[in-house]
Formats: C-alpha cells, sequence, structure tokens
C-alpha cells in the first residue's frame, strides 16, 4: 500500500511538474529532464547502436518536447508520451539523416552482424548491448521496440512503415544474430 | 547448447538489461541553452474562444472589465451565445469521428481569419472550422501535441478531425509548411486530388488553381494516396497530384531535367513509347524511387524495361525475381523497396 501511495505522489509531483513547465517555468522542466533522461538515454542508445549519436537525439527529444508541452493534455502519463516522442525522434532522425550508403553487405547475409564489434572474451558474459549495437539497424530497431520495449509487432510496422511481416522477419532475424553470437 | 537454451539465455539476458542508462554527460546544460533560444511553451487556447462570442476585446483579447459591469445584456446574450455553442459543439462531438479538441493558431503576418472573422495574434480553431490567409497573412497552427502547420499567403484550411486517433484538415487552396513528429498515419490533409499522409516529417504541400496538389519533402516520408493508388514521397523527392488522376510518380529534386519531363509525360500517358526509354536513360539509381513506383503504373511489357534498368543500375536483392516483379507479387515489391531505399537517402 505504502509503494502505491508513493507511485501516487510521484505521478502527482510529476504532473504539477508539468503544468509548471507548461507555464513557461525551465527549472520545473530541468526536474522532468533529470526524472526521465535515463530512460531517454537508453531507448536512443539502444535504437541507433551509438552512444555518441544517441546524446544528441536525447537533447533533441527534450528541445521538442519543451515545445510541444503545451499540447501536452494530460489524459496519458507524461513519461508515456515523452517516451513515445523519442522513439519518434529516433526515427525521424535515422530518415533524415541516412545518407547513399554503399551496399557494403547484403541484406540477407546472416553474417551481416557487424563484426567491427569486438566479440567478448569465451569467459565473458555476453555483452547484450554491444550485441543489440552490432545488430542491422532494421532488425535492431524491431528487436529494441518489441523485445526490450514491448511494442507489438503492427505498432512497430506503422511506426516503421512497413509490413508487418518484414517486422516478424526482421526480430527473427535479430535473434538468430544474438543466439549466434551467444554460441561465440 | 540447444536452440531452446540458448533462447531461455538470450531472453534472461533481454530481462536484464537495465531500464536506464545515463548518459556519459550532464546534457542540461546544452538543452536549457537551446530552449532558451526559442519561445515558451505556447498556452493552449480552448475552443470556444473570443472569436465566435463577438465580443469587442482589448489589445491583449481580453474582454474589458468595465463593459461587462455596465453591460449586463451583453453578458447575458454572451452567456447565450456560448451556452449555444457548446451545446452545437457537445452534439458535434458524438458524430463519430468527430472530436471537440481544438487546435491553437498563431497569426505570423497580416491579418488571417476564422469563419469570416478576424483573429488576434493567437486564437483557435476547431473542427468543422477555416482559416483562410491573404495575399499578405501568414498563420501556424500548433497541430494538437504533434507539430505545426504554417499557412502560407492566399491559402484556405479546414479542420476536419482533432482527435488523438487522427489529425485531419483539407487543403482546399495555397499551400502549407508541415512540421510534424508523430506515429505514421497520423496527420492528414486532403486536397482536391489526394490525401497526404504524414509518415514523420517535414514537407510543403500546395494546390494551384486547378486542383492540381505539389508535394515537397524536407524529412522523413510523405505518402500521397488516392483511390488506391499511393506514392511514397521521400526526403529532397517531390510528388504532383491531379484531380481524377491522383498522385503521379515521386521523383527527386535532383534528377535531370531530361528524366523529369520525360517523367511528367509518362505520368501524363504522352506518348509512352517514347517518353519511358527517355525516361529510362536519364534514370540514375537514385532514381530507382521513381522506377520502382512506375513497376505497378504500366504495362508488363512496359514493366519488363523498367525492371531491366533497374537491375542494370543495382542488382537485384536476393530472392527478387523478375518474374515476381512482373506478376507484382506484392511482398516482392516490398522487399525491392526495402533494398532500394537505402538509395534514396
Amino acid at each position: 500500500m505504502q509503494s502505491a501511495t508513493a507511485s501516487q505522489a510521484a505521478a502527482a509531483d510529476i504532473s504539477s511538474l508539468v503544468r509548471a513547465a507548461q507555464a513557461g517555468d525551465q527549472e520545473a522542466f530541468e526536474q522532468l529532464y533529470r526524472l526521465h533522461v535515463g530512460r531517454i538515454n537508453a531507448i536512443c542508445r539502444r535504437m541507433l547502436g551509438d552512444p555518441r549519436w544517441a546524446e544528441d537525439v536525447v537533447q533533441d527529444a527534450f528541445v521538442r518536447a519543451w515545445l510541444m508541452l503545451a499540447g501536452f493534455r494530460h489524459e496519458s502519463c507524461f513519461g508515456s508520451w515523452l517516451y513515445r516522442l523519442t522513439v519518434n525522434a529516433v526515427l525521424l532522425e535515422l530518415r533524415s539523416t541516412k545518407r547513399r550508403r554503399a551496399r557494403v553487405m547484403p541484406c540477407e547475409d546472416i553474417t551481416e552482424l557487424d563484426h567491427r564489434q569486438e566479440s567478448p572474451a569465451p569467459d565473458q558474459a555476453l555483452d547484450l548491448e554491444t550485441a543489440i549495437a552490432g545488430l542491422p539497424e532494421k532488425a535492431r530497431l524491431v528487436f529494441v521496440l518489441h523485445e526490450v520495449e514491448g511494442y507489438q509487432h503492427d505498432e512497430i510496422a506503422e511506426m516503421l512503415g512497413t509490413a508487418v511481416g518484414t517486422c516478424k522477419a526482421q526480430l527473427h532475424r535479430a535473434r538468430h544474430l544474438l543466439r549466434e553470437r551467444l554460441q561465440r | 547448447m540447444n536452440s531452446s537454451n540458448m533462447d531461455e539465455k538470450l531472453n534472461a539476458l533481454i530481462s536484464a538489461l537495465p531500464d536506464a542508462i545515463e548518459p556519459s554527460r550532464d546534457l542540461w546544460p546544452d538543452i536549457a541553452a537551446r530552449i532558451r533560444a526559442v519561445r515558451k511553451p505556447a498556452q493552449v487556447i480552448t475552443l470556444v474562444s473570443a472569436k465566435q462570442v463577438k465580443l469587442p476585446a482589448t489589445s491583449t483579447g481580453r474582454r474589458a472589465g468595465s463593459i461587462w459591469s455596465k453591460r449586463p445584456a451583453a453578458i447575458a446574450a454572451a452567456l447565450f451565445i456560448l451556452v449555444s455553442l457548446s451545446a452545437a459543439l457537445t452534439i458535434l462531438s458524438k458524430q463519430p469521428g468527430v472530436s471537440e479538441e481544438g487546435w491553437t493558431v498563431t497569426g505570423i503576418a497580416g491579418a488571417p481569419t476564422i469563419g469570416r472573422i478576424g483573429m488576434n495574434r493567437e486564437g483557435a480553431i476547431g473542427v468543422g472550422e477555416w482559416i483562410e490567409t491573404d495575399g499578405e497573412s501568414r498563420a501556424q497552427i500548433e497541430v494538437g501535441n504533434i507539430g505545426q502547420v504554417e499557412l502560407q499567403p492566399n491559402s484556405r484550411v479546414r479542420i476536419l478531425r482533432a482527435g488523438a486517433d487522427e489529425h485531419r484538415m483539407a487543403l482546399d487552396r495555397g499551400g502549407i509548411n508541415a512540421f510534424i513528429l508523430a506515429p505514421p498515419r497520423l496527420f492528414l490533409v486532403e486536397t482536391p486530388s489526394a490525401l497526404a499522409v504524414d509518415l514523420g516529417c517535414a514537407y510543403e504541400l500546395t494546390v494551384d488553381e486547378r486542383g492540381n496538389g505539389h508535394l515537397n519533402v524536407t524529412a522523413g516520408w510523405v505518402a500521397l494516396e488516392f483511390h488506391g493508388v499511393q506514392s511514397l514521397v521521400p526526403a529532397g523527392a517531390a510528388c504532383v497530384s491531379r484531380p481524377g488522376s491522383g498522385p503521379g510518380t515521386p521523383y527527386f529534386l535532383d534528377s535531370a531535367a531530361e528524366f523529369q519531363k520525360a517523367l511528367s509525360d509518362v505520368d501524363l500517358g504522352h506518348s509512352l513509347d517514347a517518353s519511358l526509354p527517355e525516361l529510362l536513360a536519364a534514370s540514375r539509381v537514385r532514381d530507382s524511387l521513381s522506377l520502382w513506383h512506375l513497376l505497378p503504373r504500366v504495362a508488363r511489357d512496359q514493366r519488363a524495361l523498367v525492371w531491366e534498368r533497374l537491375t542494370e543500375l543495382l542488382p537485384a536483392p536476393p530472392g527478387v525475381t523478375r518474374e515476381a516483379v512482373l506478376n507484382l507479387d506484392r511482398p516482392v515489391l516490398d522487399q525491392l523497396k526495402e533494398d532500394l531505399e537505402q538509395f534514396w537517402f
């Protein structure tokens, strides 16, 4: 019961911080940033596979959240709203910064897992974060959104503008690549 | 270790991933500097606003208190209008697909009008209302919490839906610049020739006096749709839609002039036997955007020519066969698109 009461109080605190930030209070917004930055950084880092790039997008996401805060109507949890906004910011970033890449590796090649990532020594536990970062981009996005963040395939397909079947295939591919990595 | 054990081990590792990862440094100072450089979050103005009540307003848009105290009849009239409007809006909001939410509008230049009433610097627009600019005016519309639309001069838009699951407007004439950060298909713009579906993007959309739509995407993707015909337009590309025939073939703005001319002829069905070979000859790898879209839009023998050019430009990915493409096998066409997309950015 205490835990439920504490979480209700925390939600109320966040709600009042959001209202203050909506009124232009930057200190309140800073508190919201400090409460959420860890989770926002985690999703950016896993989706992008690059910690430095992720931190740039974290900044973009919070600036965007500030600009769009007026439209937040307290109908949903602020964290969920911010989280969804961040996922969209990452996808937008990927789409808008992608440049014509040389076709380095055939798409269907199972060896596509980026071997530039250093393989863990046999006696080390698998560094799953590193392995995720080494996945091909689409497989990584689907894996992170589905397996880590809990989105459904139809939601992911909509976000990525692709077919549900393609999402499922990418997830299968990602898991296959990660299992291979586990076996090494 | 067998496959099942490996899956279990992988699932255990996934479950053990931390929810949060702190950044390598404090990002707040940079964020704070950036948000200081922009305006504070716009205040949401409720739908029933001064413009509908038609009360005299001060320069700040607030009703002067002295008038309220001196003219009780005005208060009664205003309240009557407010109640009537609220009742009408309540009825309207109960119709399927209609939301009672409105969008905030900011005048950027000149004197935009909402309905037939000139707005103050800030106002609100609700479902069913239209906003119009003349040759001197521009306005910015906050589309819920998903982005902004700037209305160009000599333009007119109507709000068709402003719900959490869909934001839809109609662009009757003129142009808009949209910047939307939202899940795909949440923001839609109807034009006389096609429906523009936001897939997470920034774009300019104009409608000329003949009802032709001109789309120019600057970030992300937009889909133009009409009666089952869809054109996917990525950043750097444009697409023209025409009343009755819907979206044409998208093309990159940096494609050769002769390519664009030939594509326009192909879209209009002008001397296809001559224009299609010209188009194919002038195409580059990046123009596979247009070639991919042409595949289902031309007859089978012409489709074969397009396929040959595509495979000259880029080897087909594994699993994508000539026969499947000529038969317009949807999953194969999708697979081909996924492979080509990397050259469209």
